[in-house]
């Protein structure tokens, strides 16, 4: 018998006698302001938070923050030419830039489903310096019940993430440290028209 | 034989430490607290995931056989291992077959259940733990001493006298700041030169066939998404049936674990890249006779969250190591003896049985009472020890008998009194790193036959 057939077997002899699954429920968060909480918690793990009414103002915005310039790498979820790249050429870049599609208000958490990602590369959002995320301001949600309502099982690509704050550790004596092994900020803008 | 009570004695030699560690410990124990009391239904959410598992483990060969069908559709490859050694041998034969030699690793707590980093290593694989803290007690060849804090152990100016030996920082540099950016420099050619990452697995879901990894440093995604073969190994506890239970484990996890609303990254793999390899180890190791022990199955609903760790007092005070086992802590203690009982024998008594792991677990495991049901089993199978089990036939001749016990009370209090160098001296266990107690002058019945108020007439 190989162990997949030993495993089943073993787990079909000494399981318990059959259980109900729960149904899932929402639990009503009051009345809150979701934008509100968002930007609370976000600055809480980390992140930076911007009210923009378009992208163009957005990315002026970025621009000036993080002096972009020429020589500077940037990738961006408008360019089409990452697609074919090797991930392991994406080490220098500066800033990612790409859009998010849900943000979640108990825990700054925004979801990136794979056609979200530039080039669909998914290192991209881990391996730059610094991560800016374009979020519609009507896209946010109060918990992770109702972002996983939105999110469903398929459509999302090989591969999704939740994102919430730049990459931290506090693996030395308990101190926060921001910028662990991937970008060293996140920059949300919060993007009033419905324009992405 | 290693000992629980011998290994935290010599932890217990620095007591600056030991208080530190105790301080830290319930420190990330409040955090949780204040995650927990700031979400109303948290009480609810904790009874759902536990209901979530338990209907799991119910039904957990019909949601294997389901996770593998969806896997397998996706494109990744499925493995089942009966044990440690076939696990071993199932991603060294991965790794040959491609001719491999540079392996990145996020945390995985089975991987070190299994031994995996001494064993591809001995194969002369270079295997790079890439978790900060896993890197550092890597670095200093010791295991981890906390499943989500590996390195809660050690203090910053350990830290960069390892680093300074190894990564070639200051001399007598400790800032934490500048010791993470050093380690984030030396991974980051790591990470940039690995053939194949390996990861562990937080939830598999069954519907989908996808597995989620939770971190907040993002080496698991900077692994597997440079290298060209993902492996990811996995208990087959770690099986959930929806996607959507997602949003209950997510909600409990990181408040329970570090007090984090969410981890940074909860990230979801569902195929492998167009042109990469992606594997998935299902392993067994002792689960199913876990399973078939009705009192203790209940332990395979851990999500590896360390709330019971932080928050017992005598974890805090005795340090991850001295539960020799690559989970330590109460839950540590209540799954080791299922793989080995006579090596483990030691670990249910490492507990007061305060039953503060139970109150803060975020999936409902009864751990104080299953501590306490691992004793009584011990005992039955002459796991105990001589001096254990006359003490215990002693108590309970003394217990039984109320004459027998006043007496034995009364002498007690007065030897304690007049001979005190008879308890507090090497030969009593219980008086190592303690100040025995001011004996009371009389006992709890001659205080209340003297003070009670009497009742009319008499």
């Amino acid at each position: 018998m190989n162990s997949r057939e030993l495993i089943l077997k073993k787990v079909r002899q000494n399981k318990p006698d059959l259980l109900p699954l729960p149904i899932l429920e929402a639990y009503p968060q009051g009345d809150i302001d979701l934008t509100d909480k968002f930007g609370t918690f976000l600055k809480n793990v980390g992140g930076d938070i911007y009210l923009a009414k378009d992208v163009q103002e957005a990315r002026a915005h970025l621009t000036q923050k993080f002096q972009l310039s020429e020589s500077i790498k940037v990738a961006d979820y408008t360019d089409t030419n990452l697609l074919k790249q090797d991930p392991h050429s994406f080490e220098d870049v500066f800033v990612t830039i790409m859009r998010g599609q849900w943000g979640v208000a108990e825990n700054a958490a925004i979801w990136i489903p794979e056609e979200y990602l530039p080039g669909k590369q998914r290192v991209l959002p881990f391996i730059c310096q610094h991560l800016v995320i374009y979020l519609p301001s009507d896209a946010l949600v109060p918990t992770m019940y109702e972002a996983y309502q939105k999110i469903g099982t398929q459509n999302f690509g090989g591969y999704g993430v939740f994102i919430a704050g730049p990459s931290k550790t506090a693996d030395i004596e308990q101190s926060l440290v921001i910028g662990a092994h991937g970008p060293r900020s996140l920059t949300v803008y919060l993007i009033e028209k419905q324009q992405l | 034989m290693i000992t629980h009570a011998k290994e935290a004695e010599k932890f217990n030699k620095d007591e600056a430490r030991v208080d530190w560690h105790d301080d830290t410990l319930w420190f990330v124990r409040q955090k949780r607290d204040r995650m927990a009391h700031n979400i109303p239904e948290w009480e609810q959410l904790r009874e759902k995931a536990s209901q979530i598992k338990n209907h799991t483990l119910s039904n957990l060969d019909q949601y294997l056989i389901q996770f593998e069908k969806h896997a397998l559709a996706n494109g990744v490859h499925v493995h089942w291992a009966a044990n440690a050694v076939e696990h071993n041998q199932i991603v060294f034969q991965i790794i040959q077959k491609h001719g491999f030699q540079k392996i990145v690793k996020s945390k995985s707590m089975l991987t070190e259940e299994c031994h995996l980093n001494e064993f591809l290593i001995s194969q002369g694989i270079e295997v790079i733990d890439t978790d900060l803290g896993e890197r550092i007690v890597q670095l200093r060849h010791e295991p981890p001493s906390h499943i989500v804090l590996p390195a809660i152990h050690l203090k910053k100016e350990d830290v960069g006298e390892t680093f300074h030996q190894h990564l070639g920082t200051e001399k007598g540099a400790k800032d934490p700041q500048y010791l993470t950016e050093a380690a984030r420099q030396h991974l980051r050619e790591k990470f940039i030169a690995a053939d194949l990452a390996l990861t562990g697995v937080n939830f598999a879901v069954a519907e989908t066939g996808g597995i989620v990894v939770c971190t907040n440093e993002g080496n698991a995604d900077m692994g597997a998404h440079l290298a060209n073969v993902h492996i990811a190994c996995m208990g087959i506890e770690k099986i959930i049936p929806r996607q959507a239970d997602l949003s209950v484990f997510l909600r409990l996890l990181a408040r329970s674990a570090t007090g984090q609303p969410i981890t940074t990254y909860s990230s979801h793999f569902l195929r492998p890249a167009p042109g990469k390899e992606m594997h998935i180890v299902l392993v067994d190791n002792g689960r199913t006779e876990q399973l078939a022990r009705a009192d203790f199955r209940n332990s395979l609903k851990c999500i590896r969250c360390a709330a019971c760790f932080n928050t017992c007092p005598v974890y805090r005070r005795s340090g991850g190591h001295s539960y020799h086992t690559a989970v330590a802590g109460p839950i540590g203690s209540i799954l080791a003896p299922n793989i080995d009982m006579r090596k483990y024998a030691d670990l249910p008594f490492a507990s007061t049985l305060c039953g503060s792991c139970s109150n803060v677990c975020p999936v409902k495991i009864d751990i104080h009472d299953q501590l306490w049901k691992w004793r009584q089993i011990l005992a039955q199978e002459g796991h105990t020890g001589t001096a254990k089990a006359t003490g215990m036939k002693l108590m309970s001749a003394v217990l039984s008998n109320p004459d027998i016990y006043r007496f034995a009370g009364s002498t007690g209090r007065w030897f304690l009194r007049h001979v005190p160098s008879l308890a507090s001296n090497s030969l009593n266990p219980w008086f190592k790193q303690r100040e025995m107690p001011e004996p009371p002058k009389e006992s709890f019945r001659d205080w209340y036959m003297k003070n009670r108020k009497k009742p009319k007439g008499e």
